[in-house]
C-alpha cells in the first residue's frame, strides 16, 4: 500500500510550550492553540527533521523511544499525522 | 502564577524539544494511544487561549446530563439505577484540577472509596462527544 508523505509546518509558524503534563502548541496561521500529549510533541519533533511517510516517522521515533507493538504504533502515528494535517500543523507532501 | 505557567518547562515532563531529540540518551516507553488521535489533541479557541490555566478549571460531570439517572458500576460503565455494586452519580461535576489530583492517587472530594473508583473509571472511559471528554483529554499525561 502506497503511503502518503507528510511534511512539517515551518517551525517559525508555531510555538511549542510544555505546561505541566501537557504541551501547548500555538499555531500562528490559524491563531489556535492546541493542547497535546504524547505522542504528538514527539511526532512533531521527528517531522521537523524532514518530510516522510508514517513509516519514516515511526523509524525516527523508534531511535529514541520504545514504541511497543509496531503495528499499533504505526496506526497511531498515521492517525496523529492525519490529525495534525487536518489542523494545519503538518501537510501532505 | 500566570507568569510561571508561561515559562518553558520542557524538562519537567521529559518530552524532548524538537531540536534536542538527538541527544536523548535512553529509549523511554512512548505511549502511542492507539489509532484515535483525537484523544491526544484538544484544540482551544483563540478566545480561550489566553487563559491556559482554565484547563484545570474545566468540569467533568459524572455522569453527563443525558445519563444523570443512571448509576455507575465499579468499572465505570453506566448501568440502571439499583444495579448491585453500582453507585449513584456525583452530585456535582468535578473540576479538572480535582480529577488530575485523583488520577495521581488522591480521592475525588467527598467520595467514598467505591465512588472514587467508579467515578475515575467512568472518567477514563469518556469518549469524544461526551460531556467532559475534552476536559479529561486535556489532563492526560505522558508517562
Amino acid at each position: 500500500m502506497a503511503q502518503g508523505l507528510y511534511r512539517a509546518e515551518p517551525a517559525s509558524d508555531y510555538i511549542l510550550r510544555a505546561l505541566d503534563d501537557v504541551t501547548l502548541v500555538y499555531h500562528r496561521r490559524s491563531g489556535q492553540t492546541h493542547i497535546v500529549v504524547s505522542p504528538v510533541p514527539e511526532i512533531l519533533a521527528v517531522l521537523a527533521d524532514g518530510a516522510g511517510s508514517a513509516d519514516d516517522m515511526l523509524a525516527r521515533l523508534s531511535r529514541d523511544y520504545d514504541l511497543g507493538d509496531p503495528g499499533e504504533a504505526l496506526a497511531a502515528v498515521e492517525a496523529n499525522l492525519d490529525e495534525l494535517a487536518a489542523l494545519g500543523l503538518a501537510h501532505r507532501a | 502564577m500566570s507568569e510561571e505557567k508561561g515559562r518553558i518547562a520542557s524538562d519537567a515532563q521529559g518530552v524532548p524539544p524538537e531540536d534536542e531529540s538527538l541527544v536523548t540518551p535512553t529509549r523511554r516507553r512512548l505511549l502511542m494511544g492507539g489509532a484515535v488521535a483525537a484523544s491526544a489533541i484538544v484544540s482551544i479557541r483563540p478566545a480561550l487561549a489566553s487563559t491556559a490555566a482554565s484547563v484545570l478549571n474545566c468540569r467533568i460531570p459524572v455522569p453527563d446530563a443525558p445519563h444523570a439517572s443512571q448509576h455507575i458500576a465499579a468499572d465505570g460503565t453506566l448501568v440502571p439505577a439499583g444495579t448491585q455494586g453500582a453507585v449513584p452519580g456525583a452530585g456535582r461535576p468535578f473540576t479538572g484540577e480535582e480529577v488530575k489530583a485523583a488520577l495521581r492517587g488522591r480521592h475525588l472530594p467527598g467520595t467514598s472509596y467505591e465512588q472514587n473508583q467508579a467515578y475515575l473509571n467512568y472518567i477514563r472511559r469518556l469518549q469524544s462527544g461526551t460531556s467532559g471528554f475534552t476536559c479529561y483529554a486535556s489532563l492526560q499525561m505522558p508517562r
